[in-house]
């Protein structure tokens, strides 16, 4: 079976840890036939996301996983780059995709529907109801452009997101 | 005391709910001139507060503020929470069974278009025909329609089909057509077919 590339994402449930594991199939083509492991994580402005790691190399991190702190949720363009020794045909040393963290959108979505549920009559307070919404829409947006792996739309839509985060104390009261 | 319903459930009872009350809006504001206006914002909201409640309880299981806001959300389900509870209970299906061979099975509903000369498919131009080999469909069930209107079987006085279904296969013939099926005529043919679980 030929050697393919892959990895896991995962956020913490406070959303500020984010681990990325390779679950590469170690099996069919062992570490010792690699020369270097790197991983690449770019924000959608092309640099890198801040305290990445460029070198994921087999000594540094045994046990296949990095992770990394975050404050806030971006959309990173992930790349786990394998490079073999001894190259077998059929195999895939690369593996790239668009990953968009979530959970702190969701908390603060969350926040809002225990602020409803808690108070019901804030749905009277004037644009609350429609700032809720744009949130949602946003947050929806998030998501399908990273499912049409744009990773530019995913980060645009979070970065409106977080506008609504940052002035909640205005758009929610 | 216990909650009615487990958090779970009350998600599921929320999306159907959802669509219910939407429903609901629809038939008040369009047919009726609202004797009965519902908030109309209540499909929307049941909709962003279950997914939040369904992101929420899948990290925090034992969370009482997840608890909280999933009752909150059930609250505004509130006349639909009966018939969405119905639909729950039934969405896995009853078992049908086919009286000729006694076996539980599953119907099909299917739906075949062609635009006659344009999209690949049994009928050309100039045909008077159509066999599809599908079924068994239930006898009954079939449903033609010529450029979006729906054709009446076994009539002679104007454009019409007859048809034969046997349990592998069924036929179409068009009748009051002499000349045939003509360029871009938009064929669409419906029926329902038993699938052996």
């Amino acid at each position: 079976m030929p050697f393919t590339a892959s990895f896991t994402v995962s956020q913490s449930a406070d959303g500020t840890q984010l681990t990325i594991t390779d679950t590469s199939n170690y099996g069919t083509e062992g570490k010792g036939t690699f020369s270097s492991r790197s991983l690449s994580i770019l924000m959608s402005d092309g640099n890198p996301l801040p305290g990445t790691p460029v070198i994921f190399s087999f000594a540094n991190y045994p046990n296949d996983f990095v992770t990394i702190p975050i404050e806030k949720d971006y959309s990173l363009n992930i790349t786990l780059t394998l490079v073999s020794t001894n190259p077998q045909p059929g195999s895939v040393y690369v593996s790239q995709r668009i990953v968009t963290t979530i959970v702190f959108s969701n908390l603060f979505l969350f926040s809002i529907c225990q602020n409803v549920a808690s108070n019901p009559s804030v749905l009277q307070i004037p644009d609350f109801y429609t700032n809720w919404q744009a949130a949602e829409v946003n947050y929806a947006a998030a998501l399908r452009a990273t499912d049409y792996s744009d990773q530019f739309s995913a980060q645009a839509a979070l970065n409106r997101l977080q506008q609504i985060i940052n002035n909640k104390t205005i758009l929610f009261q | 005391m216990n909650p009615p319903y487990t958090i779970a459930q009350q998600i599921v009872i929320a999306k159907i709910s959802s669509f219910l009350s939407a429903d609901a809006n629809d038939r008040s504001s369009i047919m009726q001139w609202g004797p009965y206006r519902g908030d109309e914002r209540i499909p929307i909201l049941l909709t962003m507060l279950y997914k939040r409640v369904e992101w929420a309880n899948s990290l925090f299981p034992t969370s009482v503020s997840v608890q909280a806001v999933s009752e909150y959300m059930l609250s505004l389900c509130g006349r639909y929470i009966n018939q969405a509870v119905a639909i729950s209970n039934n969405s896995s299906g009853e078992i049908i069974i086919a009286p000729g061979s006694g076996q539980p099975v599953n119907l099909s509903f299917m739906t075949l278009f062609w635009e006659v000369g344009v999209t690949p498919g049994p009928p050309s131009v100039g045909d008077t025909n159509i066999t599809i080999n599908d079924g068994p469909a239930i006898y009954g069930s079939l449903s033609v329609y010529s450029d979006g209107i729906k054709l009446m079987p076994n009539l002679s006085d104007q454009y019409s089909y007859t048809f034969n279904i046997t349990p592998t296969q069924i036929s179409i013939d068009f009748t009051n057509n002499a000349s045939g099926f003509y360029l871009q005529q938009k064929i669409n043919i419906e029926y329902v077919k038993t699938v052996i679980l």
